[in-house]
């Protein structure tokens, strides 16, 4: 199985992305997904957006990136309701045909 | 220096926009040589462009603004209470969120805006803390109830 390609991003690429990324490397490693997680901001998408899997943010993500690679990483900030954030990343990268 | 001063907390019935709000708290940080008039400015643009309101469990919101840790001299948050609420913009959906509670972060360097992130983070799981904060009439009140998260975070989350 080829590794998924992972990108958490937020405005800066600095605070709120570093806060998502512990929590989300924290949960694969839970659960056994070997990703490749890597951070950025939104110009990163830009250049090289297709190149990701699975796409976590804090910020809203452009139009022109597919948006059924995006997760909204809110909940995992705030607490209520991050169960499912991470169930459906988890379903992201665990489902082979997508 | 505490994280949180006495300087820094505002207390006010009603708010215009987050702009208002944002040059509220900016003007605390000024004065206490916090931070430089262009760390305001740089907050104010990535409110505009990526906005940071937070709709929390219970209706009590709140908003985290922030800037690259650039500009500022010392570390520091400040935290405006605004009874009747602001409207924000909620961080990725775009949408209207009536927010009572702003925390304007100034960090001097990204290791220390994590940390400051991860100290409000924690602070706003707790729906109690907001109501308490909300509710606080002084600010040596909402003193008393920051200090507390001086100490490892308790909850559900250790961040």
């Amino acid at each position: 199985m080829v590794k998924k390609r992972v990108i958490v991003i937020c405005g800066t690429g600095v605070a709120t992305s570093t806060l998502v990324l512990h929590k989300v490397r924290e949960f694969l490693r839970e659960k056994g997904i070997d990703a490749h997680v890597q951070q950025g901001k939104i110009s990163d998408l830009l250049t090289s957006g297709g190149d990701f899997d699975l796409i976590i943010s804090t910020t809203a993500v452009p139009p022109s990136v597919n948006q059924e690679k995006v997760v909204n990483a809110v909940p995992i900030l705030t607490g209520a309701g991050k169960e499912r954030v991470f169930e459906e990343i988890e379903a992201k990268l665990t489902n082979e045909g997508e | 220096m505490a994280t949180f001063i006495k300087e820094h907390i505002v207390i006010v019935e009603r708010c215009r926009g987050p702009e208002e709000a944002i040059r509220l708290l900016g003007d605390r940080f000024l004065r206490t040589g916090t931070v430089g008039e262009e760390y305001i400015d740089r907050v104010l643009a990535r409110e505009r462009d990526h906005p940071t309101g937070l709709s929390l469990e219970g209706g009590i919101n709140a908003a985290i603004p922030h800037a690259d840790p650039v500009g500022v001299f010392r570390s520091g948050v400040a935290l405006g209470v605004i009874r009747q609420g602001v409207g924000f913009k909620e961080m990725v959906s775009e949408r209207d969120v009536r927010v009572q509670l702003v925390f304007l972060l100034a960090a001097d360097s990204s290791a220390g805006q994590l940390a400051l992130l991860q100290r409000i983070v924690a602070l706003l799981q707790s729906r109690e803390v907001r109501e308490r904060l909300l509710f606080s009439e002084r600010e040596e009140q909402i003193l008393r109830i920051l200090a507390k998260g001086d100490q490892p975070f308790r909850g559900e989350e250790p961040w």
